[in-house]
């Protein structure tokens, strides 16, 4: 059979002569309108049947014979021209066209072999493939540079194939050689794509030293022609993108905003000068490659998860990112990924930066400030509860004693005056307490934190020793472990340890040795510091309420003194370290505080 | 003037205001009888025990603030009804207003002469106990 029979059929349609084709074997494959008519024949009438004469014959590849040929149905031998029907220099088969009626274009007869034959003249490489990205036809230049790399270029080739295995091959340079990535993964790469490679023309260094244009058109078919040009070494002005591309880079290169375009692996393709600045990258161009961190050490997030975020028309993905610039500054960036689409597969990312520093800092610092006033309005608050009552109660007692002082007296009744103004007197200390715990409160609630590194051992030892008269009288026994280094206001911190290890110690049971454990775990950014007693504990349902100003538990200030003052201390100085204290629960042993602080303080 | 002493209930931690309370009230003679309760762990079993109908509360009691007493006094299907009259040092805006709202009968200061508490005293029993229907 015709193995291309639709070809032929296409070159018999496009003679205007009667003519018909055969198969090498001598057999009557088919024949155009034309011959149809001048017969009187119906289609398909003829195929298959054996034409002696033609099967006698040995005819040369590009022979050209008269033959006489007699056809079933029709009367007489009739004299023809037979030529063999060529297909990449093979003889497929034959066509017979009448001797008598000349040809109107005698060229078309051997179009196919005079385009060959120009293809193979051709001073510059081509190839063809079609719309399957499978090899059409290629010429000696092209074929004979890649064999010498051991790349084989046969039609029916795969392209994705054929590139991967040149370039594996060395013929680009030896850096590629050795390439493990898979021919699928291979095949997804930007510039593979059909739109991307349309028109596009790229220079390539060739393992022999030559340079080579690589230029690539796609027809409508899908068909990719290539042609491959021996240049000279490129000059700037080869590789100058055309002048509308060069409007645009040049608007991109004087954006103040960060525009970077990268490949599915994080690789940038392109960076605009602003942002190659603030990378530190001047002189960068598309192709120097960077560090596989490049991607998440410059935008902090995952490029899996932005890729995963990217959808065909969907929404650009948005992050804000701090980046330490070159020059060691930072800047907040606003980021807004966009997706690069082949049909509905990502092939790259197109993301710009907008530097938000400025608007950042504001809204840090109107958070701050708004979070600061919120903490002082409530200070505010338990100030007035204390004025309102823990005041005002001793007041209001002096108020009274004295007042009934004077009624007795007045009427000669001296027997309970010494009660009463013993009385007055207790009121009036009490009161002296509670205006020192205030004045207290508020010198270190509202003290400037000033910071420097602190050792958490040495504040330890400071605070014990400033306890010393009471931890002697309760003859307690503290165990005090290695404690890290924080960043740290050291007065403001030695207040915080003193205040805790002044409860473990106050807080105690009856008849039992108060033990005082002071330790640290580390849990990562954050130190956790740790003071555990053994003593009467806290009810913790209380576990909130304790570090509100003047909260008292026990309220039989006989025994236990103090106005629960210091716990609202520890809370405003852990917070104004940035950290957070708070009462464990789940301990049953006694009562067991835990500060968390973070180790680094980047104020 | 009703024959049985009407019972109150006064929910106060410090010792001394509640025996400031007392002396008012044993100043103008009252047909009250007293109770102390000193904290609030103890308010609803001593108001039961006691058969109490009126109920004094100081607002700062400690750890349990006397508004969270008042409403769980106010929560209870057995209390709900029962007349409650704040008895504070605080006469803070915030403190009244949180006190009306709930649920105290009235809101008064605590005095700051022995007159003045006999004159509370007087004033509580001319109306609570001989004008007021109580349930």
């Amino acid at each position: 059979m015709l193995s291309h029979s639709i070809i032929a059929n296409a070159l018999a349609a496009a003679f205007a002569e009667p003519v018909f084709l055969a198969t090498l074997d001598g057999r009557y494959a088919g024949e155009n309108e034309a011959f149809r008519a001048r017969f009187g024949l119906g289609e398909e009438e003829l195929r298959g049947r054996i034409l002696p004469e033609l099967f006698a014959e040995s005819l040369a590849p590009d022979g050209m014979i008269p033959l006489e040929i007699s056809l079933p149905r029709i009367a007489g031998a009739v004299k023809m021209v037979v030529k063999p029907l060529l297909s990449r220099k093979v003889a497929i088969g034959y066509y017979a066209r009448l001797e008598e009626d000349a040809l109107r274009e005698p060229m078309l007869e051997d179009a196919a072999a005079v385009a060959e034959r120009a293809i193979e003249a051709l001073p510059f490489g081509l190839t063809l493939w079609d719309a399957g990205d499978k090899l059409v036809v290629a010429n000696r230049q092209v074929i004979d540079r890649y064999a010498t790399y051991g790349v084989a270029l046969r039609p029916g080739a795969d392209r994705v194939e054929f590139v991967l295995s040149a370039v594996r091959s060395g013929l680009f340079g030896q850096k590629y050689v050795g390439l493990t990535i898979p021919a699928q993964e291979f095949s997804k790469r930007r510039w593979f794509s059909r739109p991307f490679i349309s028109g596009a023309s790229t220079i390539e260094r060739m393992a022999d030293g030559d340079w080579m244009k690589i230029t690539s058109h796609v027809c409508e078919s899908g068909f990719i022609v290539s042609f491959y040009e021996v240049v000279d070494e490129p000059k700037q002005s080869h590789i100058t993108p055309g002048p509308t591309a060069e409007y645009f880079l040049t608007l991109l290169r004087y954006l103040p905003d960060f525009v970077v375009h990268m490949d599915l692996d994080g690789k940038p393709e392109f960076i605009n000068a602003p942002f190659a600045e603030a990378l530190g990258l001047e002189g960068w161009d598309s192709g120097r490659s960077l560090s596989a961190e490049f991607f998440a050490d410059t935008f902090g997030t995952s490029l899996r998860d932005v890729v995963h975020n990217l959808k065909v028309d969907g929404p650009p993905v948005k992050f804000d990112q701090r980046l330490r610039k070159a020059d060691n500054t930072f800047v907040w960036l606003r980021w807004s990924a966009h997706g690069l689409f082949h049909g509905d597969m990502p092939v790259g990312i197109i993301a710009t930066g907008r530097n938000i520093t400025v608007e950042y800092s504001q809204q840090q610092e109107l958070k701050h400030q708004s979070e600061e006033l919120a903490k002082k309005n409530k200070s505010l608050e338990q100030f007035a509860a204390v004025v309102s009552h823990d005041l005002k109660a001793p007041l209001r007692h002096i108020s009274v004693f004295s007042d009934m002082i004077v009624e007795e007296s007045a009427s000669g009744n001296l027997a309970d005056v010494q009660v009463y103004a013993q009385q007055v007197r207790n009121s009036a200390q009490r009161m002296d307490r509670v205006i020192r715990r205030l004045l207290e409160y508020s010198q270190i609630a509202y003290k400037i934190a000033a910071f420097s590194r602190v050792n958490l051992a040495d504040i330890a030892i400071q605070a014990i020793q400033n306890l010393e008269s009471q931890i002697d009288e309760a003859k307690a026994e503290l165990l005090l472990s290695k404690l890290p280094s924080i960043n740290g206001d050291p007065d403001l911190m030695r207040h915080l340890m003193q205040n805790l290890i002044a409860n473990a110690v106050k807080y105690r049971r009856k008849g039992v040795t108060p033990r005082v454990r002071i330790y640290a775990t580390d849990k990562g950014a954050m130190v956790n510091l740790v003071v555990e007693d053994n003593g009467i504990g806290v009810d913790p349902k209380f576990a909130d309420r304790i570090f509100t100003a003047f909260q008292r538990l026990h309220s039989d200030d006989k025994i236990y003194e103090g106005f629960g003052i210091g716990l609202a201390l520890c809370r405003q100085i852990a917070e104004s370290h940035r950290g957070v204290i708070e009462l464990d629960s789940t301990y049953r042993g006694g009562a067991r505080f835990i500060v968390r602080l973070p180790q680094d303080l980047n104020h | 003037m009703s024959l049985e002493p009407v019972r109150v209930l006064v929910i106060e931690d410090d010792p001394i205001d509640f025996s400031l309370v007392k002396k008012g009230f044993e100043g103008v003679d009252a047909p009250v009888e007293l109770f102390h309760c000193p904290s609030a762990d103890r308010v609803k079993e001593m108001l039961e025990a006691r058969a109490c109908r009126i109920v004094l509360l100081d607002l700062s009691l400690g750890r349990d603030t006397g508004m969270d007493v008042l409403r769980s006094i106010r929560a209870d299907a057995r209390f709900s009804t029962l007349p409650v009259i704040v008895l504070s040092s605080s006469t803070n805006h915030r403190d009244i207003s949180e006190g009306y709202a709930a649920g105290a009968n009235a809101y008064v200061e605590k005095p700051l002469t022995m007159e003045l508490y006999r004159r509370f005293a007087r004033s509580f029993v001319a109306f609570w106990v001989d004008v007021a229907v109580l349930t």
